[in-house]
């Protein structure tokens, strides 16, 4: 029964094979631009996750209590030989970081601005996070004599400093007197991190300590985990070992990068629904209409003896024919499309500086994830199936004997 | 046209054990309450005057960063601009809340006819703030300032100076048309297969009407006028009910709780999502599908005029 059903639904298809290759175009090109569009949406969110856990929070931080809230330098973690013990002996631990951060006033000759300086180790750094992929210009080094700092590229611009350019940070020290540190600028980082582009200032570790009056603490610590799904896991252990100090995911410091994550989802979903929900009405006229055009031979077929039962499976066959070729096609062009812009990304170097301002790169690299075509699929499957049910009612209603002398025509 | 000199400097502002780096501003009391929104943010304490002398006016988030409320002193050490340090004892008269993150958590003010004493800066100014009554008079002046200015000073219109917000509107804008494309493509299709299933439900009656006299000319004129019908009514009838909703909704805008607090670090300042009832934007929409109305029964035109008048007349 179901053989006869299909055959007949593939021949109903052929004999209109305009009509059913405008549904099956309609759902391909609207699912590939959908793929393409949930992948660099899902592309720039992720690249500002990773912007943020590279250069910033790790996948976890561990601040003193009361830090992040009054940023005051007696708020400061100051067990740090323990912690580093502690955090050596870890296998599910893959790199970590010490910073060192007080806020001040950074001054030119001719301009001052507020600004973080932070003491760092750049060798660190790059194993943590690759920090040093993020210079733009000028070399990735404190200097011979760690007199030189590394500067956010927005700071720079404001400050309008460049490459070489003499730099005063003035802030309060750990003992609470205000102390000045100058330096020359030997690199220019863009992580794409607003607060790091716009606002902090990069030098040794070891200078900052001694800027600072303040040897053997931190404000920061934070750790690269190997296993993503394990990252729970050390959190609360770290919290159990250190019950003093704030441990904390990135998702916990970036919740706006989570939110934005979730805004985009929300967002793909709304637009699938909308633009399913218009191919619906698509697939829905082309199926009315297949049924109303054939009226009689359906009215035929129940004469003779045909199950209702049957009928209808044809014509939903029909129906998911055409969605599953238009799925396939659409599946395939939208990976080919995500796959492109996955690898090369699409250059918007024209909206750079409007870019920028959201911490995103001029070339935006799209996400694959297997979920888009589990999900493009159930979008369509879910369109076919309502588009279907107003004309099987229509189907149902019929009355054979009158189709048959034309009386319902 | 309203206009005001501001001096700008970045200083360290101190309480007891707690200093912070703030952007100090120079202003005259008057003339900024009618240029900017500074007097009507104030939340706690009062604005300022023109004859405050060691008045401070504070963002919330600066006094809160500094653990200081109004009435008490704070002081302040930076650079004057001959070089030499400046420092003072202010007392903060009025605290702020415009709502930018940034700006309330960085920001204070102090009346510039005092702060020039301090900073060596009479009859000096970073910059002077011009706000127009029309918006279309700003390009003019700016031009017209261009040339009478001395090369050391420039005129900027928001738009120059505002240059990556400018450009973040856009790619906001560009990932908006983007979006609506999708949308319209599948318009279109959705159009298209309505318009080729009805031409073709009519293709024996389109025959003999080729029979009796109509060339494809006429044909492609009469389904072009049909269309046009259908486009007129259904797209007038889309426009009202879309201009309805965006101008219940610039009345009523949806608000998102947190919203403002999630997202302060990108200068959002409401809870609420701003609507804007915009003419030009409705209609360039509707003219759209329009358009794409009109272009979506070429292909089924097209199509029934291949048929010869006994193919249409015989067609099942």
């Amino acid at each position: 029964m179901y053989k006869i059903a299909g055959q007949l639904a593939w021949k109903s298809l052929m004999r209109r094979k305009t009509r059913t290759w405008m549904v099956i175009t309609m759902i391909a090109m609207s699912l590939s631009g959908l793929l393409l569009l949930q992948g660099i949406y899902d592309g720039m969110v992720s690249h500002m996750i990773n912007t943020a856990i590279r250069s910033d929070s790790g996948e976890i931080s561990l601040y003193a209590s009361k830090y992040r809230l009054e940023k005051n330098l007696d708020y400061r973690i100051g067990n740090l030989e323990d912690i580093k013990k502690y955090l050596d002996k870890q296998n599910m631990i893959d790199a970590y970081v010490i910073r060192l951060a007080q806020e001040g006033l950074a001054a030119t000759a001719h301009k001052s601005l507020g600004a973080i300086l932070k003491g760092i180790s750049l060798e660190d750094e790059r194993r943590f996070g690759n920090f040093d992929t993020f210079l733009s210009q000028g070399e990735y080094s404190f200097g011979d004599k760690d007199r030189e700092a590394l500067v956010g590229f927005k700071l720079a611009e404001k400050l309008k400093a460049t490459l070489g350019s003499r730099l005063i940070f003035t802030a309060q020290d750990a003992n609470g007197e205000i102390n000045a540190i100058a330096f020359r600028i030997k690199g220019i980082v863009k992580t794409g991190g607003l607060a790091i582009d716009e606002g902090s200032i990069f030098i040794s570790m070891e200078k900052m300590a001694e800027f600072l009056s303040l040897s053997g603490a931190a404000t920061q610590i934070a750790l690269r985990i190997k296993n993503e799904s394990k990252i729970k896991n050390v959190q609360n252990a770290l919290q159990r070992e250190f019950e003093s100090i704030d441990v904390l995911r990135w998702d916990e410091l970036y919740p706006l990068l989570i939110q934005m994550r979730e805004m985009m989802d929300v967002f793909n979903m709304v637009s699938y629904m909308i633009v399913f929900t218009i191919a619906a009405l698509g697939i829905f006229g082309v199926i009315l209409v297949s049924i109303l055009e054939r009226v009689r031979e359906f009215s035929i077929m129940l004469a003779i003896g045909t199950p209702y039962q049957n009928i209808r499976h044809q014509i939903v066959t029909e129906a998911f024919i055409m969605s599953l070729f238009g799925y396939v096609l659409g599946a395939f062009s939208g990976g080919i499309l995500l796959l492109y812009t996955a690898s090369s990304g699409i250059d918007f170097r024209y909206f750079e500086a409007g870019l920028e301002s959201f911490g995103l790169n001029a070339v935006l690299y799209a996400d694959i994830r297997g979920y888009y075509f589990l999900q493009a699929f159930g979008a369509v499957f879910f369109a076919t199936l309502l588009s279907v049910l107003w004309p099987l009612r229509v189907l149902k209603k019929i009355k054979p004997i009158e189709a048959i002398q034309g009386k319902m025509l | 046209m309203e206009f005001s000199p501001r001096f700008e400097t970045y200083v360290l502002l101190s309480k007891k054990d707690k200093t912070v780096g703030s952007m100090l501003g120079g202003i005259i009391p008057s003339k900024e309450s009618s240029l900017s929104h500074l007097k009507h943010a104030l939340i706690k304490g009062a604005y300022l005057e023109g004859n405050d002398t060691r008045a401070i006016y504070l963002g919330s988030d600066l006094a809160k960063r500094l653990d200081v409320d109004v009435g008490e002193e704070i002081a302040m050490i930076g650079s004057s601009l001959d070089y030499s340090t400046a420092a003072d004892l202010f007392t903060v008269k009025g605290i702020f809340r415009t709502g930018l993150f940034e700006f309330d958590s960085t920001s204070a003010f102090a009346n510039k006819a005092y702060l020039d004493n301090i900073m060596m800066s009479k009859n000096k100014a970073s910059y002077f703030t011009l706000s127009f009554l029309d918006n279309q008079a700003a390009a003019k002046y700016v031009n017209a300032l261009k040339d009478k200015l001395p090369r050391t000073c420039e005129a900027l219109s928001w738009q120059m100076l505002l240059s990556t917000l400018v450009q973040a509107m856009q790619v906001d804008s560009l990932f908006g048309y983007i979006s609506i494309s999708i949308f319209f493509l599948v318009i279109f299709f959705v159009i298209m297969i309505f318009s080729y299933v009805s031409i073709y439900a009519r293709t024996r009656q389109i025959g003999l009407l080729r029979a009796l006299g109509f060339t494809p000319k006429d044909i492609r004129i009469l389904l072009f006028n049909e269309m046009l019908i259908i486009a007129f009514f259904s797209v007038t009838l889309g426009g009202i009910i879309g201009a309805a909703v965006t101008y219940y909704f610039e009345i009523h805008p949806l608000v998102v709780s947190g919203l403002a607090e999630t997202y302060k670090d990108y200068g959002i300042i409401s809870d609420a999502l701003p609507t804007r009832f915009d003419l030009f934007t409705i209609s360039w929409n509707a003219l759209s599908i329009f358009i794409l109305n009109l272009t979506s029964i070429l292909y089924p035109i097209y199509k029934i005029n291949q048929l010869s008048v006994t193919e249409a007349m015989r067609h099942v």
